[in-house]
């Protein structure tokens, strides 16, 4: 359910804690699927990050474009704007389904003490008669991973990232 | 029916946007007609570095010779057709075809064929320019680089008319008088005709309408908790809240049309603002220029220009969107971020924010735009045959200048449209 890739962590990382850091993935991609996203909003800290990047080789999102590059508050206005009633183009809701692969505890961040995590995964989006296919890997980092573990950051890299897209309203 | 008799003064025929026959004759004749922006002479600093993209739907690519100009050459190699640059960018000393290695100048000129012998007796030679990558005719004014397939349209600078003014105000913005293209590109693809998305950019009708979505969101995001003057969380509020100015905000802005299809529209929002990020560029700025001509630069408040048919600039956040028709119904944008040459990081990440706020794929104003575009596509399927562009309309009076309420720039862009529709090619 867990994979360790680093041995150093295999002691911090008992079974039950790594069942705990499992199922916090599974109900990030759970409740976006059945757009619970008070819910998943609260599974993020404060000072959180949603990134997707454009390009695999941009090191940061500040001097290059992304394709989402949203703190808290860019992410619960996203939030609000999928309920609006106005919300034009959502007159016909999205449906997506998310299949992630194993996750693996890769290392920790060492500028935060974070638990780095990455799964690969799929999501297909359901939208007014189309359907469409995200992939690609999901790197996650858990802040106060051991007694209270919460995102601190979840970037997406998608496979395509640099092809063209038609609008990506969702958080994928 | 002619082409022609698909536009009124004040009112189009939809088939405009959805006939294949039309897109076609627009591809020949407007795209075919006009100078078209090609890229910013900044993506190929080195000389043999190229970037390859399209004109009027033909693959050409831009490329910097060892004199320091720059050549726009059709990527069609003369043998059997094949691109010969290949990929988005690269360089090269010479260019070779990868499918049986006819080498070619950066230039264009053909230098070399493998197996010259078999060509012996043919008409097959080097030197003959029909054996050439053949080159565009090009021109760059302030580092924006176009390219035309038509002999007789005008001087590129004549051409660009007041456009040219624009171009100069986003190169006089950075401190050292130079842009660089940095930071990626967005490639958007939009449900609607190319001509729907230029007749959106000086509506100052729609913004209340189409994106009540993201105002209302971010008024339910901000009650009580304003975001810290000069964060990036400020900007990207104030970016939002722009679209609900009030229509007498909207009639203050100021739309110009001239030229062939050419349109700014100013005062939208005033992009100066007063925190330590925007003072330490305003400072650099002056000490280049001195006081009163850095304040001249700043106080020209273009919001965007539409440089028809397939260039719309931002100004006041350095951005670029180069339009390609894909179908009737598809439209190809991209999007560029310039950087201000003698600006601090801080203050170019600001047009990164802007570029990621509005143009990425996922901005939740883009999308709202993108859902009206769509219909507007769809709509115009069937129904009644014309739609209307009459707000404002002037026609009597020459329909130079008005406001973000007025319909006039797409009049505009409309008798631009007739005129090259009409076959003329100056």
């Amino acid at each position: 359910m867990m994979l360790v890739r680093d041995p150093s962590l295999q002691a911090d990382l008992t079974p039950s804690l790594r069942e705990r850091l499992a199922l916090l993935l599974h109900d990030e991609s759970e409740q976006l699927d059945t757009g619970r996203f008070d819910a998943w909003l609260a599974l993020f800290t404060p000072d959180c990050v949603y990134w997707m990047p454009l390009s695999p080789e941009q090191p940061d999102a500040l001097d290059h474009v992304s394709l989402f590059y949203e703190d808290r508050l860019a992410m619960r206005l996203r939030i609000e704007r999928l309920r609006h009633p106005r919300a034009h183009s959502l007159k016909d809701l999205i449906r997506t389904s998310r299949c992630g692969a194993t996750p693996v505890a890769e290392k920790i961040d060492e500028s935060t003490g974070d638990l780095v995590i990455t799964r690969r995964f799929q999501m297909v989006e359901y939208h007014r008669d189309r359907t469409r296919l995200f992939a690609g890997i999901y790197t996650y980092q858990i802040a106060d991973f051991r007694d209270d573990p919460r995102i601190r950051l979840k970037r997406v890299d998608l496979v395509d990232s640099a092809a063209p897209f038609e609008a990506i309203e969702t958080f994928i | 029916m002619p082409f022609t008799d698909l536009v009124a003064e004040n009112r189009v025929h939809r088939k405009v946007y959805v006939s294949p026959v039309v897109l076609d004759a627009e591809r020949e004749r407007i795209f075919g007609g006009s100078w078209l922006y090609v890229g910013h002479d900044s993506q190929i600093p080195a000389a043999g570095d190229y970037f390859c993209t399209e004109v009027a739907g033909r693959p050409v690519f831009m490329i910097r010779h060892g004199s320091g100009d720059v050549h726009v050459l059709h990527n069609h190699c003369p043998h059997r057709g094949a691109l010969v640059a290949g990929g988005r960018t690269g360089n090269a000393r010479m260019l070779r075809c990868c499918y049986h290695g006819w080498t070619f100048q950066v230039d264009g000129r053909l230098q070399a064929i493998p197996c010259m012998e078999s060509y012996e007796g043919s008409e097959v030679r080097i030197g003959d320019p029909r054996f050439d990558l053949k080159p565009l005719r090009s021109a760059v004014y302030r580092g924006f680089v176009f390219a035309t397939l038509n002999d007789d349209a005008p001087a590129l600078a004549a051409w660009l008319n007041q456009a040219a003014a624009v171009l100069d105000n986003m190169t006089e913005r950075a401190p050292d008088g130079k842009l660089e293209i940095a930071g990626g590109c967005f490639r958007a693809v939009q449900r609607n005709n190319w001509k729907v998305y230029l007749e959106n950019l000086h509506d100052g009708m729609h913004p209340k309408f189409v994106h009540q979505s993201s105002l209302r969101a971010s008024d339910r995001v901000c009650r009580g908790e304003e975001p810290d003057a000069g964060s990036d969380a400020a900007l990207r509020m104030r970016i939002i809240a722009a679209n609900d100015q009030d229509f007498e905000q909207m009639n203050a802005l100021t739309v110009d049309c001239f030229g062939a299809g050419h349109s700014t529209m100013r005062g939208f929002r005033n992009p100066r603002s007063d925190d330590p990020v925007a003072r330490e560029y305003e400072e650099a700025l002056v000490a280049r220029r001195g006081a009163a001509e850095a304040d001249r630069i700043l106080s020209l408040n273009y919001h965007n220009a539409n440089i028809y048919p397939n260039l719309s600039v931002h100004p006041s956040f350095m951005q670029l969107r180069v339009i390609f028709p894909v179908s009737v119904d598809r439209t190809l944008v991209e999007i560029w971020t310039l950087r201000l040459k003698g600006a601090g990081d801080a203050f170019n990440r600001r047009n990164i924010l802007y570029a990621n706020t509005v143009h990425s794929p996922s901005s939740i104003i883009k999308v709202d735009d993108l859902e009206a575009y769509r219909r507007v596509q769809a709509g115009n399927a069937g129904g009644t045959e014309w739609v209307s562009q009459h707000a404002r309309d002037r026609t009597a009076s020459g329909d130079a200048t008005g406001s973000a309420l007025s319909e006039h720039y797409i009049r505009h862009q409309y008798r631009a449209w007739g005129h090259y529709m009409e076959g003329h090619r100056s």
